[in-house]
């Protein structure tokens, strides 16, 4: 067993952060146009480093899981065979595969670069805020000429 | 050594707790209210930050028993198909409220006389009529007046804003030629009684930074705490003790400092909702109460109610709102009264809620198979950011014994005090409800424009409305406390929470737990001289 350590918070072997950046740039890879990173973009991944810690057990759980579908070490497999045990990874909805799906979603969504890319400012919602349009309410009119349409109860 | 005595202690600062506190100060009774959590510092709320979705599933999540904090007690509901939702702090729950804000209707008071089915409550609509409008005029709703699905009523404020998603939606309900109406929200859309209004944070479900939310922490309290009630956090109560004349004369409860405190009382109001309450109740046992204070009945924590949720989400060519806005919208109640034809009794209300943030967006997808690994990831995944947008449908749950809420035989929090556990199995009429939800839902959303709808029946992380379980009636024979909210064994006990309903309706229960408070509060300042007769 690899005993280094990679992140301070949550402490990863070096095989786990090897089998976890394999897995994350197949889920995510970068776009062919290079405006979306890499989920295994060195920001994003030290992102999931050092904020998954309170799920470290589900991660675990995850890796075990995606090395038993591999059969072998997944970062080894050929580019067909990973694609296919990352398949079968992706469609297992057991709590540690979904838990690792959401922190990697979490992570990868409150990356400049990605916010940005889909037309997004990077920034807290509080205290800016966002418009929303008041919307027209003469929409209403139909529902308003049906009448009252509640109970009547004798009290 | 016990504390000085109070004359009235409230267990629970939330949305119940805080009204009948603010009820109660004209009395000029010393008041105090224990509270497990503490203030939450709106600054500290998720939409501050950068990592506002992720928060949302770890400290700010509706799940205490994914959140962990030290104010949480672990809740055992592996033997049911929703899990509870809820939020210890002073505000309770509402904390993490999407500030959804429905009365119930006149008929929903009255399901046995119409329908045949449950029990009618004690009181009725018009009783409660005044406790609504002034609870309203202390929170502050905004809403349109006109709504056909109710008796009239006047909001304060101007409604939410339609938005790109409730304008899509209520195109499709036009089409359809169902109802809908701006949702009733206890969100300020104007500046209200020191509270700034809504600047569409969009993330109302892990607590307003802005404060336009009404939570109790910002609404109740700081009047009754003006007034002179005091609000200890920090304090988790283990039971209520009894005297030899079998009235209740105090709390055990642990400090900030896990040491533990009696508080002597002369009047005790239970305000902890559906769960809460009847565990700290099943817990104070004693020889002339072995099944728990206040349970002759047998029905203490028995026909235990959430509302089960149906959600249907539609997919759309044209832009929606995201993230952006407050989640409440636009509600329907076509649905609401009993059509034998549908194959199920009662109703329930759509409930619009606009769309999600990326990460939301993201998870969704990917969970549901919308959104394929490698090179596709990204164009899937813009096919459904700030494109999708629905419903959820909330369903009335009538009250079933077997439905119920008893504490763990091995489950305990951090002070030792046992854990309730849920049993909760979804009724028949429910599932059909559920479908039914489903199958309409869709229909509107094609109606809308929708190229893909999908669903989710029940909600399983969805128990936010906890109801049922300390019910109110005449007789003691059929229910724990009685009209005004008195327990028939105790006379100086009281329950003003969700655990009183009856009948839970198809609408969120907050307005409606608050008029209650406000009511048993109004009750108990006419019996003053005679209260315990």
């Amino acid at each position: 067993m690899n005993d280094r350590v990679i992140a301070i918070e949550g402490a990863y072997s070096i095989q786990e952060v090897d089998v976890l950046k394999s897995l994350f740039d197949k889920i995510i890879p970068a776009s062919a146009d290079n405006r979306f990173p890499s989920a295994a973009d060195p920001q994003i991944f030290e992102d999931f480093l050092a904020s998954s810690g309170r799920f470290r057990e589900m991660i675990s759980s995850a890796i075990i899981l995606l090395q038993e579908l591999s059969g072998a070490d997944y970062c080894e497999l050929s580019e067909a065979e990973a694609d296919h045990v990352t398949q079968q990874f992706y469609g297992n909805k057991t709590v540690p595969v979904t838990t690792l799906l959401s922190l990697l979603a979490q992570c990868y969504y409150r990356d400049d670069r990605v916010l940005e890319a889909i037309g997004l400012e990077p920034r807290a919602p509080y205290p800016k805020g966002y418009k929303v349009e008041n919307g027209d309410w003469e929409l209403l009119e139909p529902v308003k000429s049906r009448g009252p349409i509640y109970r009547m109860v004798e009290t | 050594m016990s504390l000085e005595p109070v004359d009235v202690l409230i267990i629970g600062a939330g949305a119940s707790g805080s009204a009948i506190a603010w009820s109660l100060v004209e009395t000029r009774m010393k008041i105090l209210c224990l509270e497990q959590g503490d203030w939450v510092n709106p600054l500290d709320y998720p939409s501050t930050g950068r990592d506002w979705e992720a928060r949302s599933f770890k400290d700010f999540s509706i799940n205490p028993n994914r959140r962990k904090l030290n104010a949480d007690y672990p809740v055992n509901d592996k033997n049911s198909p929703i899990s509870v939702a809820n939020y210890n702090a002073v505000g309770g729950s509402t904390i993490l409220y999407n500030a959804h804000y429905p009365r119930f209707h006149p008929s929903d008071f009255r399901v046995r006389s119409l329908d045949g089915v449950a029990d009618d409550w004690p009181i009725d609509y018009e009783t409660l009529e005044p406790f609504y409008d002034e609870n309203d005029r202390m929170v502050g709703v905004s809403g349109l007046a006109g709504d056909t699905a109710y008796p009239p009523k006047e909001p304060q404020m101007p409604p939410v804003p339609l938005g790109l998603s409730g304008t899509t939606l209520a195109q499709g309900f036009n089409s359809m030629g169902w109802h809908w109406w701006p949702s009733d929200a206890a969100i300020a859309t104007e500046d209200y009684d020191g509270r700034a209004k809504c600047i569409n944070l969009g993330a109302c479900l892990s607590g307003c930074a802005q404060g336009a939310k009404a939570t109790p922490d910002i609404t109740y309290w700081p009047h009754a705490i003006r007034a002179g009630v005091e609000v200890r956090t920090n304090a988790r109560v283990r039971e209520i003790g009894i005297n030899d004349d079998g009235m209740a004369n105090g709390a055990y409860y642990y400090d900030e400092d896990g040491v533990e405190q009696f508080q002597p009382v002369e009047v005790v109001v239970m305000a902890c909702n559906g769960v809460g309450t009847p565990r700290i109740l099943l817990n104070s046992v004693s020889d002339r109460f072995p099944d728990g204070l206040g349970n002759s009945s047998g029905l203490l924590g028995k026909n235990f109610m959430f509302h089960p949720y149906g959600l249907v989400r539609g997919v759309f060519d044209e832009p929606m709102d995201g993230n952006a806005g407050p989640g409440v919208c636009i509600w329907s109640q076509e649905f609401y009264e009993t059509d034998i034809n549908r194959g199920f009794v009662r109703g329930f209300t759509y409930e619009c809620n606009r769309g999600a943030g990326p990460v939301s967006t993201a998870l969704t997808g990917m969970l549901r198979g919308q959104i394929p690994v490698g090179q596709g990831f990204h164009d899937a995944f813009l096919k459904l950011d700030r494109r999708t947008t629905g419903m959820v449908g909330i369903c009335e749950d009538l009250p079933e014994e077997h439905n119920q809420v008893t504490l763990d035989p091995e489950l305990k929090d951090s002070h030792g005090i046992p854990a309730p556990k849920i049993d909760y199995t979804l009724s028949e009429n429910s599932k059909k409800m559920l479908d039914f939800v489903v199958e309409r839902g869709s229909e509107v959303l094609t109606a809308a424009g929708a190229k893909e709808i999908y669903s989710e029946t029940p909600i399983s992380v969805g128990g936010w409305h906890l109801m049922g379980t300390a019910r109110m009636g005449t007789d003691p024979d059929r229910s724990v406390v009685n009209e005004w909210g008195r327990s028939h064994d105790v006379k100086n006990l009281f329950v003003v929470d969700g655990s009183i309903f009856v009948t839970s309706a198809g609408v969120n229960p907050t307005r409606t737990i608050q008029a209650l408070a406000l009511y048993v509060g109004d009750s108990i300042k006419k019996r003053l001289a005679n209260l315990f007769d």
